[in-house]
């Protein structure tokens, strides 16, 4: 059956920004609605439905989730924070697909990637100026975690109560020879899973870390810091499912990711963001890259989007370097620099002074910062930073 | 009972409803720090001042006021 076009009339005039997040958390409404869209007055909301799936139900859910993401939501536009401005040199569309065609990047399933060449190379030249910055800058100590995490940790860092979506769960076996067996043989001569029976997993116990903060947070448990500032870096892969919305090299399920992490009391934890931010505009500088620092929110599940998105938009709690990876007005978010306050010093029992220990962390998407490169400077080595160029195209 | 009091047992009654604070507490105490208020109720503890005062409350001013006392003092400087 033909899908069904919807039209929800909205009781609010949803802003722009609000928009764009409605449109991408649309993904996870149903698989059964598609291209949730906001139209340009943002008076309604705009979807379609599956021609054989329960329409009356289907509307419903997303009259839900309009609701949830309006209701109670509070307009704190982004604000500039800092800019950098790249060469004039127009900025290269489609850098993706070419970065394909030349074989650097090969897309070994949707949102997961496989890097070689200059796009491998620029990934490690940047997670070795970040560790730098880290050492240098920041006197961190470096530390090494896994990326398979404990769901007891992330749910005490309240990830499913905020993201519950983007959440990358691990299964196994709960242990029983014949359930075991019986899933062997059915698997024995396919080409594609077939499918555990419903019943042989054991409970969900571990799954893929979405940040690597949460680890140095767990890691210091129950702990007193010495006084003054600590200061973490650490380097890894984070997974964050992204439904519909992957895309290429831009939106991945799992991606590579350098932090700097900062504990310690309120004061030197802002003012370490304050200097990591400068830091990072003289990295731009380094990489004659164009970028701008705003003031934003994570994509918080709709359900919650309201009160997280206050909460960090109302005390400039994030900031992302946002960067172009095309032409045109579209940016992505290449870095962040985040503060949390006393959130996960109470959370583990983090000490600082006698008080929960304030955090904060900077964090740099290695994938997207790529992209941003080529976009920027093309594949003609002569336009990149004479230091980089050499070193990339070798 | 004085306007301010009555302000004081209005917001107490909020805090109460969003927050699930009860049992004694001082006006000075910050809700957050000392008290434990969840950061993500902070929105819902705006949203319902303002409706029950029917104030507009800037952002910036309400993240100042983390305490009963500075709370009361934001409300009645808006009336």
């Amino acid at each position: 059956m033909t899908a069904r076009v919807c039209t929800l009339v909205t009781a609010w005039r949803i802003d722009p920004e609000l928009a764009a997040e409605m449109e991408k958390l649309g993904a996870w409404v149903s698989s059964h609605v598609r291209d949730i869209r906001v139209d340009a007055g943002g008076s309604c909301v705009r979807f379609s439905i599956d021609g054989d799936s329960d329409l009356e139900a289907e509307h419903a859910k997303v009259a839900r989730f309009v609701a949830d993401m309006t209701e109670r939501h509070r307009p704190l536009p982004s604000a500039v924070v800092a800019r950098r401005a790249g060469p004039e040199r127009a900025i290269q569309s489609d850098v993706f697909t070419e970065l394909v065609h030349r074989g650097w990047v090969v897309e070994t399933a949707r949102g997961r990637a496989a890097l070689r060449g200059p796009a491998l190379s620029v990934v490690r030249a940047l997670d070795e100026d970040c560790a730098r910055v880290a050492r240098d800058v920041f006197g961190a100590v470096d530390e090494a975690h896994p990326s398979l995490a404990s769901t007891s940790l992330l749910a005490r860092c309240g990830w499913f109560a905020s993201f519950p979506h983007a959440a990358s769960l691990v299964a196994h076996f709960a242990e029983d020879y014949d359930a075991i067996d019986a899933f062997r043989r059915a698997n024995a001569h396919a080409s594609e899973l077939v499918q555990p029976a419903p019943g042989t997993l054991a409970p969900f116990d571990a799954c893929l870390l979405p940040a690597l903060c949460y680890s140095v947070y767990a890691a210091r448990e129950a702990t007193y810091l010495p006084s003054g500032l600590t200061v973490v870096t650490c380097a890894g892969r984070c997974f964050r499912y992204e439904s519909r919305n992957l895309a290429g090299v831009e939106r991945l399920w799992e991606f590579g990711m350098r932090e700097i992490v900062f504990l310690g009391d309120p004061d030197a934890v802002a003012s370490a963001r304050r200097r990591a931010l400068d830091a990072v505009l003289e990295q731009l500088e380094r990489w004659d890259l164009d970028g701008t620092f705003e003031t934003a929110n994570d994509p918080f599940f709709a359900a919650v989007r309201p009160r997280g998105a206050h909460w960090q938009r109302s005390g400039e709690r994030k900031i992302e370097l946002r960067m172009p990876v095309a032409a045109g007005p579209k940016t992505v978010a290449c870095a962040s620099l985040n503060l949390h306050d006393r959130v996960f010093g109470s959370t583990f029992a983090i000490s600082h002074d006698g008080a929960p220990a304030t955090t904060g962390c900077v964090g740099w998407g290695m994938e997207r910062w790529m992209l941003a490169c080529f976009a920027r400077h093309g594949f003609d080595p002569r336009n990149w930073p004479q230091w980089l160029g050499n070193r990339l195209f070798q | 009972m004085t306007e301010p009091a009555n302000t004081e047992a209005r917001i107490r009654g909020i805090l109460h409803r969003v927050a699930h604070l009860d049992g004694p507490y001082g006006k000075s105490a910050d809700l957050f720090r000392d008290l434990g208020v969840k950061s993500m109720a902070a929105l819902d503890l705006l949203l319902s001042l303002e409706e029950e005062f029917g104030v507009s409350i800037a952002d910036k001013a309400f993240g100042e006021a983390r305490s009963l006392g500075a709370l009361v003092s934001l409300v009645e400087g808006l009336r």
